[in-house]
């Protein structure tokens, strides 16, 4: 379950963020929709951990990691541009949050080859990045994110930039992903209609500044 | 009209490089000239020092310039484009005035250590600015991505950041190896007999033993390396550079954390330190006449210091002057030659003469000393027996000065939408008056500040200079170098009161162009997740 109690964000003297709250329960999918320019991207990167917070506490599971770093929260991101490493085969991405220490190169390469047959793109693990459709990158991304198994999965604008068609058909199967899984997930939209196609609850960014339950 | 435009360059180029470089190789390449090289013990351990000093300068610079050109690319604070500017002056300031610094700070000659710490001085500049560049627009979320997926910052460092550089930070290496493995003033100041450069021996050989034979073929052996390297760096270059991600907006934020805060911190201190430390020394080194500390300040600038001064000290004073106006007609020529060529070569280029893009950029890979040597051994017997000429080192300064020009002016004249040019002559223009009002009103700003560039390396220029000034036409540096190794008190603080005026001038044009240059984002300082 993740909690988001109270929380204030700063920039450069400049209030970003002010006062939210907001629940996610366990294996929900809550969208948060709001205008562009609203902050909800920085309210991602603050549950993420690369935009520090001012005040208020994240709580994940009841443990607070306001003030633990990216790497140790174990919270996995779908960024908007999907931000594929390009040195990296669609395989190397996939596997990349993979630890090789406690995993061997058979788990691992069983795991890559689970997650990509999961999103649709069996036999895409040797690709190059630049191969890639916009909505196969799309997919490449949300396996990336699902490999380590986050506690939870933030995703920023996941279906930007794809037409109408593409973006109804990716948005219930990334859906259809997430509930197969058991994800817990935070979706940010500008799109009414795309939140209210993926989610379980729809929310509005302006009444994140109540409590909600 | 337009036909004759890649004439200059090229019948410039196919003169004073590709025929130099020719001649020198067919000289040099004798069996018995490499079978000399091949047997002589002192040679190989030349050869031996060369290829071991250039790895480690270029290992350690590439190493102190990570941390600066991470800082820059990264944070947006006051004072950025001076602590860059500050960063790229050590690339300009000439050889002998950076040997006397080093010399002065350190008290050290004869070391590896001080020519290995002269390169990173100078060589600082070559790493930093483009790995910042290149820095600057990756996407922060790229290393955000890493950090979600479970890696430090460390990792994401080593599995993403550097792999995704590998391309700029491999071009920057291999221009460090090629300066540092090119190294003569610095090698020749600094390191003394004991730790010589295949450079400093080409010199030796062929200027002091008068074995131009032998010099030749060192020289040849050298450019035979650097090509190599330079066909590997491109190729590398062309290999890695699909996975540089170019991010549209500035990627640069103000600092957060106290640790960033002290990053940037070290920067601004670190790159004021850079500069003033070795003006300091050299000012400093400069009062120390005794009673009269400003006895060579008042005698450079022509005040009556006959009271315990030779009448030959006082001539020698006079010749550093004399070289001083020698060296700034020869910027002047070298300014005014590699202006005229570089803009008719860039225009060629443009328009799509590819082959004279690689014949421009040859000179940079090709060490002074060879191109000094190279026409030394051409220009010897009529039609061409140019030797005693004193254009020959404007020249040879302007094949080092072209590619600023072609390299600054290139890319803009790229952008220029064709059918601008087309709609002006629509309305009436003459080719000249459409070239004018469109493309060359465009390129002046970065004319001027490759002028300013040449001008400055120009009258540090100590390589080519040295196989080709004559007495009567000697340059700055080469009298400059003289003084400062002459055990007479009020010469030594001549020379370094020249050396000082040297390192501001030349401080003073680089911050100045820096300043000049629009800023890359002017409408995007900052990038937030807002």
């Amino acid at each position: 379950m993740l909690d988001i109690v109270d929380l204030s964000v700063e920039i450069a003297g400049k209030q970003i963020l002010s006062s939210l709250s907001a629940t996610v329960k366990h294996g929900e999918i809550v969208a948060i929709h709001g205008p562009s320019g609203c902050g909800k991207s920085t309210l991602l990167g603050a549950l993420a951990g690369f935009i520090p917070t001012n005040q208020g506490a994240i709580l994940i599971n009841g443990v607070d990691v306001s003030h633990t770093p990216t790497h140790r929260r174990n919270v996995g991101m779908v960024f908007q541009n999907e931000q594929l490493f390009p040195h990296l085969t669609v395989g190397g991405n996939v596997g990349y949050g993979l630890p090789a220490g406690r995993k061997s190169r058979r788990e691992r390469h069983a795991r890559v080859i689970e997650l990509l047959n999961l999103v649709g793109l069996a036999g895409f693990q040797n690709r190059a990045v630049f191969d890639l459709s916009g909505g196969e990158a799309k997919r490449v991304a949300l396996a990336r994110s699902l490999a380590p198994t986050p506690k939870f999965l933030l995703l920023d604008e996941p279906l930007t930039g794809l037409d109408a068609d593409l973006r109804d058909e990716l948005g219930r199967s990334v859906t259809a992903v997430l509930r197969s899984t058991g994800t817990t997930a935070l979706w940010v939209t500008h799109d009414g209609a795309e939140a209210r196609l993926v989610a379980d609850r729809v929310v509005n960014f302006a009444d994140l500044h109540k409590p909600l339950h | 009209m337009r036909r004759l435009i890649p004439v200059i360059p090229a019948t410039f180029v196919t003169l004073f490089y590709i025929f130099p470089v020719l001649t020198l190789f067919r000289r040099a390449l004798t069996v018995q000239a490499f079978r000399d090289i091949a047997a002589s013990e002192a040679l190989a351990n030349i050869a031996w020092f060369t290829l071991w000093q250039a790895v480690m300068s270029t290992v350690l610079t590439v190493a102190i310039g990570i941390a600066p050109a991470y800082v820059l690319a990264r944070f947006s604070f006051a004072g950025r484009r001076l602590a860059t500017a500050l960063i790229t002056v050590p690339f300009v300031l000439p050889t002998v005035v950076v040997g006397a610094a080093f010399s002065s700070i350190f008290n050290v000659r004869d070391s590896v250590w001080a020519v290995i710490g002269a390169h990173m001085f100078f060589n600082l500049a070559v790493v930093v600015r483009p790995l910042a560049d290149a820095w600057s627009q990756l996407p922060r979320q790229v290393g955000y991505a890493s950090q979600t997926l479970g890696s430090s910052p460390i990792a994401t460092m080593r599995r993403v950041t550097i792999p995704l550089l590998r391309g700029p930070l491999i071009a920057s290496a291999s221009i460090v190896f090629l300066f540092s493995f090119t190294s003569f003033g610095v090698a020749r100041l600094l390191g003394g007999p004991s730790h010589s450069t295949i450079e400093v021996e080409v010199w030796r050989q062929a200027s002091q033993l008068g074995n131009v034979g032998t010099g030749a073929a060192l020289s040849a052996v050298q450019l035979m390396v650097l090509a190599t390297l330079g066909w590997w760096s491109a190729r590398s270059a062309r290999r890695y550079s699909p996975r540089l991600i170019r991010s549209p907006i500035d990627s640069r934020q103000p600092a957060r954390s106290s640790c960033q805060h002290a990053a940037v911190a070290s920067v601004c201190a670190g790159s004021i330190v850079l500069v003033a430390v070795p003006i300091w020394a050299l000012i400093n080194r400069s009062l120390r006449t005794g009673a009269r500390p400003l006895l060579a300040w008042r005698a450079l600038f022509g005040f009556n210091v006959s009271a315990g001064v030779t009448p030959t000290t006082v001539a020698a004073i006079q010749g550093l002057k004399h070289a001083l106006l020698n060296s700034l007609s020869i910027a002047a020529a070298a300014v005014t030659i590699s202006l005229v060529v570089g803009v008719l070569a860039a225009i060629s280029i443009a328009r799509g003469a590819i082959v004279l893009d690689v014949l421009m950029m040859a000179p940079l890979a090709t060490s002074a000393v060879s191109i000094g040597l190279g026409f030394i051994i051409s220009f010897d017997a009529a039609p061409v027996d140019w030797r005693a000429s004193w254009w020959l080192i404007p020249i040879g300064h302007a094949l080092i000065g072209v590619p600023f020009v072609v390299r600054g002016s290139l890319p803009i004249l790229r952008s220029i939408d064709p059918r601008q040019r087309y709609a002006a002559a629509t309305l009436g223009a003459s080719p000249l008056r459409v070239w004018r009002s469109i493309d060359g009103h465009r390129i002046i700003r970065p004319v001027i500040t490759a002028a300013g560039f040449v001008a400055i390396i120009s009258l540090g220029e100590f390589g080519a200079a040295s196989v080709l000034s004559r007495s009567s036409n000697e340059t700055l540096p080469i009298v400059l170098a003289r003084l400062i190794a002459r055990p007479v008190p009020i010469l030594h603080a001549a020379g370094y009161a020249m050396a000082g005026m040297l390192a501001i001038v030349a401080t003073a044009i680089v911050v100045g162009i820096e300043f000049a240059r629009p800023h890359p984002h002017p409408k995007n300082k900052t990038h937030h997740h807002a």
